[in-house]
Protein backbone atom coordinates (compact mmCIF):
# COMPACT_ATOMS: atom_id res chain seq x y z
CA UNK A 1 0.00 0.00 0.00
CA UNK A 2 1.19 3.32 -0.93
CA UNK A 3 0.62 6.48 0.85
CA UNK A 4 1.17 10.46 1.01
CA UNK A 5 1.66 10.52 4.74
CA UNK A 6 5.14 12.06 5.13
CA UNK A 7 4.11 14.53 2.15
CA UNK A 8 1.33 15.72 4.23
CA UNK A 9 3.26 15.54 7.69
CA UNK A 10 6.12 17.62 5.97
CA UNK A 11 3.44 20.30 5.29
CA UNK A 12 1.88 20.33 8.93
CA UNK A 13 5.70 20.28 9.97
CA UNK A 14 5.49 16.90 11.90
CA UNK A 15 7.85 14.86 13.12
CA UNK A 16 6.98 11.47 13.03
CA UNK A 17 6.82 11.40 16.62
CA UNK A 18 4.33 14.16 16.77
CA UNK A 19 1.84 12.94 14.64
CA UNK A 20 2.54 9.33 16.63
CA UNK A 21 1.48 11.12 19.83
CA UNK A 22 -1.96 12.72 18.09
CA UNK A 23 -2.89 9.62 17.05
CA UNK A 24 -2.41 7.32 19.76
CA UNK A 25 0.25 5.17 18.13
CA UNK A 26 3.97 4.79 18.14
CA UNK A 27 6.60 6.42 16.37
CA UNK A 28 7.47 2.72 15.06
CA UNK A 29 3.82 2.64 13.86
CA UNK A 30 3.94 6.13 12.02
CA UNK A 31 7.36 5.12 10.24
CA UNK A 32 6.20 2.09 9.36
CA UNK A 33 3.16 3.08 7.45
CA UNK A 34 5.20 5.58 5.76
CA UNK A 35 7.56 2.76 4.68
CA UNK A 36 4.80 0.57 3.17
CA UNK A 37 6.02 -1.71 5.76
CA UNK A 38 2.63 -1.58 7.55
CA UNK A 39 -0.83 -1.30 6.72
CA UNK A 40 -2.89 0.35 9.49
CA UNK A 41 -6.40 -1.25 10.56
CA UNK A 42 -9.32 0.41 9.23
CA UNK A 43 -9.74 1.90 12.27
CA UNK A 44 -5.91 3.93 12.37
CA UNK A 45 -6.34 4.63 8.52
CA UNK A 46 -9.99 6.73 9.47
CA UNK A 47 -8.35 8.35 12.13
CA UNK A 48 -4.88 9.26 10.27
CA UNK A 49 -7.54 10.11 7.46
CA UNK A 50 -9.73 12.39 9.82
CA UNK A 51 -6.49 13.90 10.94
CA UNK A 52 -5.77 15.07 7.93
CA UNK A 53 -9.66 15.81 7.19
CA UNK A 54 -9.41 13.54 4.20
CA UNK A 55 -11.02 10.41 3.24
CA UNK A 56 -8.34 7.46 3.18
CA UNK A 57 -8.19 6.67 -0.12
CA UNK A 58 -6.86 10.54 -0.92
CA UNK A 59 -3.85 9.05 1.61
CA UNK A 60 -3.64 5.44 0.76
CA UNK A 61 -3.56 4.03 -2.86
CA UNK A 62 -3.51 0.00 -3.55
CA UNK A 63 0.26 -0.94 -5.19
CA UNK A 64 -0.23 -1.41 -8.31
CA UNK A 65 1.67 -4.74 -8.91
CA UNK B 1 10.66 17.55 20.81
CA UNK B 2 10.80 15.87 17.71
CA UNK B 3 13.20 13.72 18.97
CA UNK B 4 12.41 13.49 22.16
CA UNK B 5 9.42 11.37 21.30
CA UNK B 6 11.62 9.28 19.66
CA UNK B 7 14.25 8.62 22.06
CA UNK B 8 11.93 8.64 24.48
CA UNK B 9 10.04 5.30 22.92
CA UNK B 10 12.45 4.19 22.00
CA UNK B 11 14.77 3.70 25.23
CA UNK B 12 11.46 2.64 26.88
CA UNK B 13 10.54 -0.03 24.54
CA UNK B 14 14.07 -1.56 24.24
CA UNK B 15 14.26 -1.39 28.59
CA UNK B 16 10.93 -3.33 28.54
CA UNK B 17 12.27 -6.14 26.73
CA UNK B 18 15.23 -6.10 28.52
CA UNK B 19 13.69 -6.11 32.05
CA UNK B 20 11.53 -9.16 31.10
CA UNK B 21 15.40 -10.73 29.73
CA UNK B 22 16.92 -10.02 32.45
CA UNK B 23 14.52 -11.39 34.91
CA UNK B 24 13.96 -14.26 32.92
CA UNK B 25 17.37 -15.33 32.23
CA UNK B 26 18.20 -14.84 36.19
CA UNK B 27 14.90 -16.76 37.14
CA UNK B 28 16.29 -19.53 35.11
CA UNK B 29 19.89 -19.05 35.52
CA UNK B 30 20.01 -18.56 39.40
CA UNK B 31 18.06 -21.68 39.60
CA UNK B 32 20.34 -23.58 37.79
CA UNK B 33 22.84 -22.74 39.65
CA UNK B 34 20.97 -23.34 43.11
CA UNK B 35 19.72 -19.81 44.21
CA UNK B 36 16.01 -19.96 43.17
CA UNK B 37 15.13 -17.62 45.79
CA UNK B 38 17.35 -14.88 44.21
CA UNK B 39 16.13 -15.75 41.06
CA UNK B 40 12.71 -15.45 41.85
CA UNK B 41 13.86 -12.00 43.44
CA UNK B 42 15.47 -10.27 40.40
CA UNK B 43 12.88 -11.65 38.22
CA UNK B 44 10.30 -9.83 40.75
CA UNK B 45 12.19 -6.58 40.90
CA UNK B 46 12.57 -6.82 36.73
CA UNK B 47 8.77 -7.66 36.37
CA UNK B 48 7.65 -4.40 38.64
CA UNK B 49 10.11 -1.69 37.13
CA UNK B 50 8.89 -3.35 33.53
CA UNK B 51 5.02 -2.75 34.24
CA UNK B 52 5.62 0.36 36.24
CA UNK B 53 7.46 1.90 33.64
CA UNK B 54 4.74 0.76 31.23
CA UNK B 55 2.14 2.29 33.55
CA UNK B 56 3.99 5.40 33.90
CA UNK B 57 4.41 6.51 30.70
CA UNK B 58 2.81 9.09 28.98
CA UNK B 59 2.89 8.29 25.54
CA UNK B 60 1.54 5.20 23.73
CA UNK B 61 4.68 2.33 24.35
CA UNK B 62 2.83 -0.59 22.19
CA UNK B 63 -0.25 -0.19 20.03
CA UNK B 64 -1.70 -2.36 16.58
CA UNK B 65 1.54 -2.48 14.96
CA UNK B 66 3.02 -4.35 18.15
CA UNK B 67 -0.58 -6.59 18.45
CA UNK B 68 0.05 -7.18 14.99
CA UNK B 69 3.36 -8.73 15.07
CA UNK B 70 2.94 -10.75 17.79
CA UNK B 71 -0.18 -12.41 16.47
CA UNK B 72 1.97 -13.47 13.29
CA UNK B 73 4.98 -14.53 15.76
CA UNK B 74 2.40 -16.68 17.71
CA UNK B 75 1.32 -18.54 14.49
CA UNK B 76 4.72 -19.32 13.28
CA UNK B 77 5.44 -20.68 16.85
CA UNK B 78 2.74 -22.90 16.92
CA UNK B 79 3.18 -24.05 13.48
CA UNK B 80 6.65 -24.43 13.92
CA UNK B 81 5.52 -26.47 17.28
CA UNK B 82 2.63 -28.29 15.51
CA UNK B 83 5.09 -29.73 13.04
CA UNK B 84 7.90 -31.03 15.01
CA UNK B 85 4.94 -32.38 17.50
CA UNK B 86 3.52 -34.35 14.88
CA UNK B 87 6.30 -36.32 14.30
CA UNK B 88 8.41 -36.22 17.60
CA UNK B 89 5.53 -37.43 19.77
CA UNK B 90 3.85 -40.63 17.35
CA UNK B 91 7.64 -41.79 16.12
CA UNK B 92 8.50 -41.29 20.63
CA UNK B 93 5.26 -43.44 20.75
CA UNK B 94 6.06 -45.68 18.59
CA UNK B 95 9.32 -46.42 19.70
CA UNK B 96 7.94 -46.77 23.05
CA UNK B 97 5.31 -49.88 21.61
CA UNK B 98 8.57 -51.08 20.58
CA UNK B 99 10.46 -51.09 23.56
CA UNK B 100 12.74 -48.40 22.39
CA UNK B 101 12.14 -45.84 24.58
CA UNK B 102 11.28 -45.02 27.94
CA UNK B 103 8.93 -42.14 28.71
CA UNK B 104 10.74 -40.30 31.37
CA UNK B 105 10.08 -37.35 33.29
CA UNK B 106 10.81 -34.88 30.95
CA UNK B 107 9.18 -36.26 27.81
CA UNK B 108 6.34 -36.88 29.43
CA UNK B 109 5.97 -33.35 31.13
CA UNK B 110 6.62 -31.90 27.57
CA UNK B 111 4.25 -34.23 25.84
CA UNK B 112 1.46 -33.04 28.46
CA UNK B 113 2.61 -29.25 27.99
CA UNK B 114 2.16 -29.82 24.40
CA UNK B 115 -1.06 -31.46 24.45
CA UNK B 116 -2.35 -28.86 26.75
CA UNK B 117 -1.05 -25.90 24.87
CA UNK B 118 -3.20 -27.28 21.85
CA UNK B 119 -6.23 -27.75 23.74
CA UNK B 120 -6.22 -24.36 24.98
CA UNK B 121 -5.76 -23.19 21.30
CA UNK B 122 -8.75 -25.34 19.72
CA UNK B 123 -11.08 -24.23 22.39
CA UNK B 124 -9.96 -20.52 21.75
CA UNK B 125 -10.15 -20.90 18.01
CA UNK B 126 -13.65 -22.67 18.77
CA UNK B 127 -14.27 -19.20 21.14
CA UNK B 128 -13.47 -16.75 18.72
CA UNK B 129 -14.73 -18.36 15.23
CA UNK B 130 -17.78 -18.45 17.06
CA UNK B 131 -17.67 -14.98 17.97
CA UNK B 132 -16.99 -13.92 14.22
Amino acid sequence: MRNDLPERRAERDLSQGDLAEELGVTRQTVNSIERGRYNPSLDLAFEIADYFDCRIEDIFQPDED
Amino acid sequence: MNSNIATRESRRRTAWAGLWIVGAVALGGLTALGQPLAGVGIYTLAAIVAVGMWVQYSGKLFDERDATIHKQASGYTIGILAIVSAVVFPLLTGLYGLGRFEWGTWTTASAFLVAGMFAIYALATLIISHRK
